[in-house]
């Protein structure tokens, strides 16, 4: 009896050792890309193109003094940072209103939401000479100009952000409100309180690991957005992921520079992760998946 | 503040009277309307000129009525049907992978007793990051002379590939960017899933003699129904619609070899200002996805609106 | 209940097709939109000037455009907004806002195979009553390059933009090999005739061929530790390959179109051009070529990889002679590619018809093609098109490492204009489509997802189809006595 307990155990070491080495191994698979991209950006324009590339090398700071001298980056991260929390600042408010009235109340029967949801299947580039157009329109108009919705400005990305971050952040907070015990919310009606307040004061609350986990991902959807910012934009609200692609120049594609830019850009949304993992874990396994 | 707080919304409630039953369409307004005038109206313009001749190029821009006649062009287009077959081979390889490797990463992740919370951390850094700057970084890291991809296969005796060149290997390499970048989260996902599976159950399996197998069979798999269903559909509908990783590391080549619809699509409206036939497809693709999604969304659209009443 | 979805979607879409309907008047193309919004200006104009928003080509040159800007705007009281664009999205961001009439930009930056289909679309103001109102100041627009004024500028008889910078084509090659005894003798002895700067295509495939080491063997008499590759080339899905390509066929005699606008690609010669290029330069390149743009050909050379590139952007000779300082022994030579009938392009800067300050925009371009300028332009690396800058011998020898390509250019682009070879290519309407699908095809053909006879039946298919037909070919605006046949280029006299 005792010597099989003994054999199991070390069979248990053994594969919790295997797990663990796998489980290194995948990291270094998942990092490899990142690190990579940031020992780029710290090398000379020689050290990029060699063979067989270059693993020591003396780091060099020139193509960050390029991509923020030269090329502006502070600027570009201003407008992605404005951009970024005001869809998604929308995106949650807009959302969580629309979310808990169909996790709640159904309203349509599952029809109006399914077309919420099916505006997410639309591929971005059938409206985006329709939306060029409307935003083109939109800033000649006092609202429009009030609100910088035209062309080049902060709005009218953020409003296009919005519009394709909203139907994720509804499904994806919809399934937290249905988790929400509606006698709570009842409780709450019968001190008193009304409709809006239970919403704010009990709803929210109990589903805020899901707002937040949305949060995140429609801060990182507006944050890494290429495609809108690109036609949407030309200078003065040019975002980072634009202006990445935009050391493919005539002069060559500046490897290093676009490598620093790339860092520097992605460097935010990794903090983010790092920071607010347990946050991100907390909220899907409490929500959407279950 | 508490005053005001109350003040409010007593205020609110008071001023604004709405019905029961207008209370929950007063709260999906806003996203209706955003929704409807951001997205429908684009989508109405669609079909719009899909209708007609339209070539944003030319002096006479948007022309005549033709009535289905670009839908009938589209659907006898043999690029159309080429970029649709590399959407499918893209779209089912990918999702297929990342579900099973994302599975994989789940169990092994989940049975870890210490650094669990840095291990996640790391593991899921690909998902925050934009797939147009990482992706021009893989291009530069699948270049056959001078990208670290290749000296790492020369390590292993493996002979250098042109990853990104070669036909055969290009829809493969963009492949295994998706899978990078989008397994982690299918992975947490997954976790977050097999987290909530109440661990009686498995020492209720363990006590009946199931291997690990089959408690992975028929406890785990079925607990995570949802999620898969949840996460497949997600990806899927991201996938068909990949954009900005083909864009960063192929611009649909070599040839044609990863020229998926939206590329195609993108091609068509943007570089050749056919909006007509580009607007054609995107209907088109549109509603197959409409069709293909909404099946599988059907099921779990019923499921909650059981749980709504 | 898919059904009953499939339902409601339609009707909200039959309700916002009518309220497309409605309003199209106002659609994309309506030529009579009013141009009332505000340009994209970041700055202030300074008191009394106006805002010129310039949409130029990303990093080009940036410090050059910046300080030329600031000289200017110093001098007129304008301001000068320079908004870089990626060249993977130059075309589309500029039509989009053109066709929109947004007026979002002064001045457009055009790649020469653009320039037909920008004029005629209406992307592009016809300059010569501005040019004619401006007088001297815009005098100094007068000294281009002959060669480069006719593809670049001019369009149905009127001047549409001015080219500012030439990426016309020849090669490099690594004349430290080329004039080493051993590779002469052998290369002699196993081809029969001497070694020299390539004169057809043929014998650059030779050298291509012979230029092709493996590790052991030895490269001017010593060993190679690693591949060292006959050619550099630029097979991936980039607009370089076509130049590379279209180089070769047009030296064959061969057309992309015809002088009665069908496809010219499918003839013989066209595909035996093709074949050439895949079949016997191609296997000779480093294996990242099919994915290659110039800028990893550089990359390839810097590093030693490579002996010579085929028809090469001229340009690029500041990037490509640091390769002495980086390979030891190494040389760098210009030279013209095979034939010389080759690439002759340019950038060309115009005004939008939406601009609502053409003359100040205008005013800017003369000051940016004035003599101190493009002189200053030159020795900061950028391949000026004045020829009073590119003939300037104590300029090149002045600026060695910036400037030393000049001579060739020189030679190439006169050549155009003795053996009066335009191709026709630059004068069909629909040119920005044919080069993107030109493009595709070529890209195809490299890769071997087709062959060459396959890829070249597509592309003269989708030619037909961005023309609608057999293409119009507007080079009447040639004028008397263009004849579309390549002549020999003088190698003997010139000393090559």
């Amino acid at each position: 009896m005792t010597t099989r307990i003994g054999a199991s155990t070390t069979r248990t070491r053994v594969l919790e050792s295997l797990r663990y080495v796998a489980i290194a191994v995948l990291i270094a698979i998942f990092l490899l890309p990142i690190v990579w991209m940031i020992a780029t950006s710290f090398k000379q324009p020689t050290d990029i193109l060699a063979r067989p590339p270059v693993i020591f090398f003396t780091p060099t700071f020139e193509n960050y003094r390029f991509a923020f001298g030269e090329a502006d980056f502070g600027r570009f991260i201003v407008n992605t940072v404005v951009v970024a929390l005001g869809s998604t600042t929308i995106v949650v408010i807009v959302g969580s209103l629309a979310a808990y009235s169909f996790a709640r109340f159904n309203p349509g029967n599952g029809n109006f939401m399914f077309f919420i949801l099916t505006t997410r299947m639309m591929p971005a580039i059938a409206v985006i000479i329709p939306l060029f157009v409307i935003f083109r329109d939109l800033g000649k108009t006092s609202i429009g100009d009030t609100l910088l919705l035209g062309l080049d400005q902060p709005g009218a990305l953020i409003v296009a952000h919005t519009v394709f971050n909203l139907p994720f952040a509804i499904w994806l907070m919809h399934s937290f409100f249905q988790d929400v015990p509606r006698s709570l919310e009842q409780a709450a009606l019968v001190d008193g309180s009304s409709r809006i307040k239970a919403f704010f004061r009990v709803a929210i609350p109990l589903a805020s690991p899901g707002i937040a986990v949305t949060a995140i991902f429609s801060f990182f959807f507006s944050w890494n957005e290429f495609l809108f910012a690109n036609v949407l934009t030309r200078d003065a609200a040019k975002t980072i992921t634009v202006a990445v692609s935009g050391f493919q120049t005539q002069q060559g594609i500046l490897w290093g520079p676009m490598a620093a830019a790339a860092t520097v850009a992605v460097i935010p949304t990794l903090i983010f992760v790092l920071v607010l993992q347990r946050f991100i874990v907390r909220g899907l396994t409490m929500g959407a998946i279950k | 503040m508490t005053l005001t707080d109350e003040q409010v919304s007593t205020d609110l409630t008071s001023r604004f009277r709405v019905s029961d039953r207008m209370y929950p369409y007063l709260l999906i307004t806003p996203a209706m309307i955003v929704v409807g005038f951001f997205a429908l109206y684009p989508l109405g313009y669609a079909v719009y000129l899909s209708l007609r001749h339209a070539d944003l190029t030319t002096a006479m821009g948007i022309g005549e009525f033709l009535g289905l006649e670009n839908y009938h062009f589209v659907l006898n287009d043999e690029f159309f049907w080429s970029a649709v077959r590399k959407t499918l081979i893209f779209s089912i390889g990918a999702v297929a992978i990342e579900l099973t490797l994302g599975m994989a990463i789940a169990l092994l992740l989940n049975g870890m007793r210490f650094l669990k919370g840095i291990a996640r951390s790391l593991i899921i850094l690909p998902i925050a990051v934009s797939p147009l700057a990482v992706g021009l970084i893989w291009r530069y890291m699948y270049h056959a002379d001078f990208g670290i991809f290749n000296a790492i296969v020369s390590t292993f005796g493996i002979p250098e590939q042109n990853w990104l060149g070669d036909p055969g290997l290009a829809m493969a390499s963009i492949i295994a960017f998706d899978v990078w970048q989008w397994t982690p989260f299918v992975a947490l996902i997954f976790l977050a899933g097999l987290q909530s599976v109440p661990s009686q159950v498995y020492e209720a399996g363990a006590i009946d003699g199931a291997s690990f197998w089959q408690s992975f069979r028929y406890i785990s798999v079925p607990m995570l129904s949802r999620a898969i269903i949840f996460v497949s559909l997600l990806r899927f509908i991201d996938a068909v619609r990949l954009y900005d990783s083909v864009f960063a590391l192929t611009a649909g080549g070599p040839g044609t070899a990863t020229e998926v619809l939206t590329f195609y699509i993108y091609r068509l409206g943007l570089r050749f200002f056919r909006v007509d036939l580009a607007s054609t497809m995107s209907i088109l693709f549109l509603y197959a996805t409409i069709v293909i999604a909404g099946l599988a969304l059907r099921r779990i659209m019923i499921q909650q609106s059981e749980l709504a009443e | 209940m898919l059904k009953k979805w499939t339902r409601i979607i339609a009707v909200l879409s039959v309700a916002a097709l009518l309220a497309a309907a409605c309003d199209s008047g106002d659609d994309t193309t309506a030529t009579t939109a009013d141009n009332g919004e505000t340009s994209a200006a970041t700055e202030a104009p300074a008191e009394g000037g106006v805002t010129v928003n310039w949409a130029v080509l990303a990093g080009f040159y940036t410090d050059w455009a910046e300080e030329v800007a600031a000289e200017w705007e110093a001098e007129t009281g304008n301001n000068l907004n320079v908004v870089g664009i990626d060249f993977p999205v130059l075309y589309e961001n500029q039509v989009l806002e053109s066709v929109s009439d947004t007026g979002a930009y002064d001045i457009l930056t055009y790649d020469v195979g653009w320039k037909a289909e920008f004029s005629e679309s209406g992307h592009l103001l016809a300059l010569d009553d501005l040019l004619a109102a401006a007088g001297d100041a815009a005098s100094g627009l007068n000294d281009v390059h002959p060669a480069l004024l006719e593809t670049t500028s001019k369009w149905r008889g009127q001047t549409y933009g001015l080219p500012y910078y030439t990426f016309t084509m020849g090669m490099f090659y690594r004349c430290d090999l080329w004039e080493d005894p051993t590779e002469m003798a052998d290369f002699e002895a196993a081809y029969g005739y001497p070694l020299a700067v390539p004169r057809t295509y043929d014998q650059m495939a030779d050298m291509a061929e012979f230029f092709r080491r493996a590790p052991g063997d030895t490269l001017k008499g010593e060993a190679v530790a690693e591949d060292f590759y006959g050619i550099g080339l630029m097979a991936g899905r980039f607009p370089h390959v076509q130049d590379e390509i279209n180089s070769i066929a047009w030296t064959n005699g061969a057309k992309v179109i015809n002088d009665d606008g069908t496809p010219g690609v499918t003839d013989p010669e066209f595909v035996a051009a093709v074949d050439l290029y895949v079949n016997e330069l191609l296997p000779f390149a480093p294996p990242g070529a099919g994915t290659s743009a110039f800028n990893e050909v550089v990359g390839q050379m810097q590093s030693g990889l490579i002996s010579m590139t085929a028809g090469f952007y001229l340009d690029q000779y500041p990037n490509m002679i640091q390769t002495e300082q980086l390979i030891e022994g190494a040389r760098i030579c210009a030279a013209p590619s095979p034939g010389a009938h080759t690439w002759v392009g340019a950038f060309g800067l115009g005004i939008s018809p939406d601009s609502e300050n053409p003359e100040a925009a205008l005013s800017f371009l003369s000051f940016l093609f004035s003599e101190s300028a493009q002189r200053r332009f030159a020795e900061g690396g950028g391949s000026s098109t004045l020829t009073g800058i590119i003939s300037d011998d104590a300029l090149v020898s002045a600026n060695p490492l910036t400037t030393g390509h000049y001579p060739t250019l020189l030679e190439v682009l006169d050549h155009q204009v003795a053996s009066n070879y335009i191709a026709n290519y630059l004068f069909v309407p629909q040119g920005g489509k044919i080069y993107d699908e030109m493009t595709t095809w070529y890209s195809a053909a490299a890769a071997g997802e087709e062959t060459p006879q396959g890829a070249m039946e597509k592309m003269a298919e989708a030619i037909e189809r961005a023309c609608g037909g057999p293409c119009e070919v507007a080079n009447d605006a040639l004028g008397a006595g263009y004849s579309p046949t390549p002549a020999p280029f003088p190698y003997d006299e010139l000393g090559y």
